[in-house]
């Protein structure tokens, strides 16, 4: 259910404006709506403030990030979330020092960086004798030190002859040679020609006076002794719990300041007044305006509805067993002024469907289990919450469809337990559930087509309504009445129960020739002659699209199917091994439960995003367009505080 | 060769294209979805719904490849003339041509609409609906090769 807001001004003393705010905030159910104005900029004063402020909270968020801080929010008054600065000494130390062991690990991690990476550099070489102080050139001799194959090195010599230098080899591990070539300057192109012989040069500007392996070995000394200073000063200088609350606190504290600096610029003010603007929900008006009053009884407060060209933020307030399902809604968009909440129904349609697609009583059950299990002990908030609760249900509904699947994990229950499987997917009723996908959309397309009828009525659009909201819901009807009968003159579905439909589908056929005859001959009624002519084939080109979202509903077959299959694939593979005795029976476990949690995870992926895409195109489309806003009430962007209602609303 | 062995082909053909289509779309979304990803952490819910939309052809060709195997293997006592499994190839030819290649489309739209989820949050619903119409080519496919499939009768 979408909640009535109500816009709101207030009007009332400039000096007084940032406690008016500080009350909006405390309510925690107030949006404002934002003005740019010129001649309100910040004065000097302010826009100092603001640059301290926004360095404040850069620092205090790399800290929070650095000592990797949970976000699970702390729950407190606005009163008390200003009281913070009351700690501002100890939190000011406390930065200080935090900031000087982040800089100083930082700076060690450097250290042991560059460390690390000359290790790496000098490892091919760790078997060279030679000290590196000396592979370098002179005035007069060049000397080149690297490493080569064992397979090039006879190539090389024979190609360049090593006449004109001295070469020296030493055997390396990986078939290689470790080469020092030192001669005259004038064989400097030496250093160029060598590259097509696979050589490895030795790393540039080395001056240790020891054996590459000798140094690697003090590197690594080295970068033992600094992970031991490393830790050491993290356990020193480890905040307590407390300490990392009060930085939290201090960071929404800072947020919240820089956002009262924004609002104080972007809302319209005049010399003495300040007019502020925004949304309210409508049953907190009289709560509100005696809170407003409190704080300054001069402030002016003026509630109104709605007017048709308002687009209100979208508040939605559902049931516990549709709240889950907004989060599918909110990912395509908001409910606009000219929609209503589709969650009732997106929650109906998006139960039925998961369970079609993942059904499997085992399954089912095993995903409801585990996430009541997160929701009860591990208490996830926000969208990790909305997304259990919408698995727990996925999983009920996957359960019941396993049943009719006869379906646990992937097997079918003997006939004395369960004497009927309705459906067998994988067996001689793979067409009747291919039918059946198809028949649901059928269902869906006509409550889609429906709404918009009703969504026209409820907008006075009446016209809109008869002429473009009706014939699709009567060609839908006649569909949904005949389809059964339709589709079985094209695939033999040889079922006691098709007799049921045949009565239907004369009734069907009418009503939906009457429903193409409306698409095609009311699409353009309002239009000029040329418009409603070319109404006539749109109207007509619709048909066509209705039939592709038909068809797009195969895809609840296809997801089912894909999960029958593998679930048979990995029980067949457990009979395949367990047929070679005790070990093959382990094995074969083994390889079961690996593709029986492969197919958990495979299936409740696709069946999250393809059930949420036929939401999307195939039912929004009908009659929703989504291009609301969300309602954001000021004191929201906090991210690590929760603000307690401070005895308002 | 049998008509069987030509329906298979079919199937083959139907899943198998259908399915590399569907690869090369979810490719190029996947790549556009790392970029936006690395700079904005907090849209990975959105672009998964992207990224899984050039499934759909893959499983518009894994249906007809069943639907095909249904008839050849569950009616095996009338199996398919060679005509008819010829027949039954052609069809299935309908959705794994136009199965691919609305895949890779489809998944070209997807990557570009992905960038515009990453700068506009709000886009999301659009750009589904935008993605969705290299689709109709694929669906059309589909009803062909399922019309096809499920007309041809097996056996003489």
């Amino acid at each position: 259910m979408l909640t009535k807001m109500q816009k709101v001004t207030l009007v009332g003393e400039k000096a007084n404006l940032k406690k008016v705010i500080d009350t909006l905030k405390a309510t925690g159910n107030f949006q404002i709506t934002f003005y740019k104005t010129t001649g309100n900029e910040l004065p000097p004063d302010a826009a100092i403030r603001k640059t301290q402020l926004t360095q404040d909270l850069n620092t205090v968020s790399a800290l929070l990030n650095y000592l990797k801080a949970d976000t699970k929010p702390l729950t407190m008054t606005y009163t008390a979330l200003q009281r913070v600065t009351k700690q501002q000494k100890k939190i000011d130390q406390l930065i200080t020092r935090l900031t000087a062991t982040k800089n100083t690990v930082a700076e060690l991690n450097r250290q042991m960086q560059v460390n690390q990476t000359a290790i790496e550099r000098l490892q091919p070489f760790a078997e060279l004798p030679i000290a590196a102080s000396l592979l370098h050139h002179t005035r007069s001799v060049f000397v080149l030190a690297g490493s080569m194959t064992a397979r090039d090195f006879p190539r090389f010599q024979n190609d360049i002859g090593t006449q004109n230098f001295l070469c020296e080899t030493y055997p390396a591990r990986h078939q290689k040679l470790l080469v020092v070539l030192t001669g005259d300057q004038e064989n400097l192109p030496l250093a160029t020609a060598i590259n097509d012989y696979g050589w490895l040069p030795f790393p540039e500007h080395q001056t240790f006076n020891c054996t590459p392996a000798e140094q690697i070995a003090y590197l690594t000394q080295t970068n033992q002794t600094l992970t031991q200073q490393i830790k050491t000063l993290q356990d020193k200088n480890r905040p307590t719990a407390a300490q990392i609350n009060w930085l939290k606190t201090y960071h929404d504290y800072l947020l919240n300041e820089l956002d009262t600096l924004a609002i104080l610029t972007a809302t319209i003010q005049t010399k003495t007044c300040f007019v502020v603007h925004g949304w309210l929900p409508a049953k907190l008006g009289t709560t509100f305006t005696e809170l407003i009053h409190k704080t300054d009884r001069h402030v002016v407060v003026e509630l109104k509805d709605a007017t048709a060209t308002d687009n209100p933020p979208a508040l939605m307030r559902n049931t516990p067993w549709v709240t889950p399902y907004q989060s599918i809604t909110a990912m395509y968009g908001l409910p606009g002024r000219t929609d209503f909440d589709p969650n009732p129904f997106v929650a109906l349609f998006y139960f039925l469907f998961f369970g079609m697609m993942f059904g499997d009583v085992a399954y089912g059950l095993l995903l409801s289990i585990i996430t009541a299990g997160i929701l009860i002990f591990k208490r996830p908030r926000g969208g990790t919450r909305q997304m259990m609760a919408l698995f727990f249900m996925g999983g009920l509904s996957a359960a019941l469809w396993g049943l009719v699947f006869n379906s646990w994990f992937g097997l079918q229950l003997p006939s004395f337990i369960m004497p009927r499987t309705l459906i067998n997917p994988l067996g001689n009723d793979a067409i009747l559930f291919f039918a059946l996908s198809l028949y649901l959309g059928v269902i869906q397309l006509l409550s889609g087509a429906f709404l918009n009828v009703i969504n026209l009525l409820r907008q006075k659009m009446w016209l809109d309504s008869l002429c473009r909201g009706l014939p699709p819901f009567v060609f839908f009807t006649g569909l949904t009445l005949a389809f059964p009968s339709l589709i079985s003159m094209i695939i033999t579905l040889n079922y006691p129960f098709m007799a049921w439909f045949k009565p239907l589908m004369l009734p069907g056929v009418i009503t939906l020739a009457v429903g193409f005859a409306g698409l095609v001959l009311l699409n353009g009624v309002g239009k000029k002659l040329g418009g409603y002519l070319m109404g006539w084939f749109t109207g007509a080109y619709k048909v066509v699209n209705y039939f592709s979202d038909i068809l797009s509903y195969a895809r609840l077959f296809g997801v089912g199917l894909v999960g029958c299959v593998i679930a048979y694939v990995a029980n067949y593979l457990f009979g395949m091994f367990a047929g070679l005795g005790w070990f093959g029976l382990i094995i074969g476990a083994v390889v079961a439960v690996i593709f029986h949690a492969l197919n958990i995870a495979l299936g409740l992926l696709s069946t999250y995003i393809h059930n949420a895409r036929l939401q999307f195109v195939e039912f929004f489309g009908k009659f929703y367009a989504g291009d609301g806003v969300p309602f954001t009430p000021l004191g929201s962007q906090l991210r690590y505080i929760r603000l307690q209602g401070n005895g308002a609303v | 060769m049998g008509g069987n062995a030509f329906a298979l082909i079919g199937a083959a053909l139907a899943v198998g294209l259908c399915c590399t289509g569907s690869a090369f779309g979810m490719l190029a979304v996947q790549k556009a979805s790392c970029g936006v990803i690395a700079e904005k952490p907090e849209k990975y819910s959105k672009t998964l719904v992207l990224q899984l939309i050039p499934s759909s052809s893959a499983l518009y060709g894994f249906i007809v490849a069943f639907l095909v195997l249904t008839k050849v293997v569950l009616n095996n006592s009338a199996a398919y003339t060679l005509d008819q499994g010829l027949m039954v190839l052609g069809g299935c030819l309908a959705v794994a041509i136009a199965g691919c290649t609305a895949a890779i489309a489809q998944g070209k739209v997807c990557a570009a609409a992905t960038v515009m989820v990453g700068k506009r949050d709000e886009a999301l619903g659009r750009a589904i609906t935008m993605s969705v119409f290299s689709e109709l080519f694929a669906l059309f496919g589909l009803i062909i090769s399922i019309l096809c499939v499920l007309l041809i009768p097996a056996g003489v």
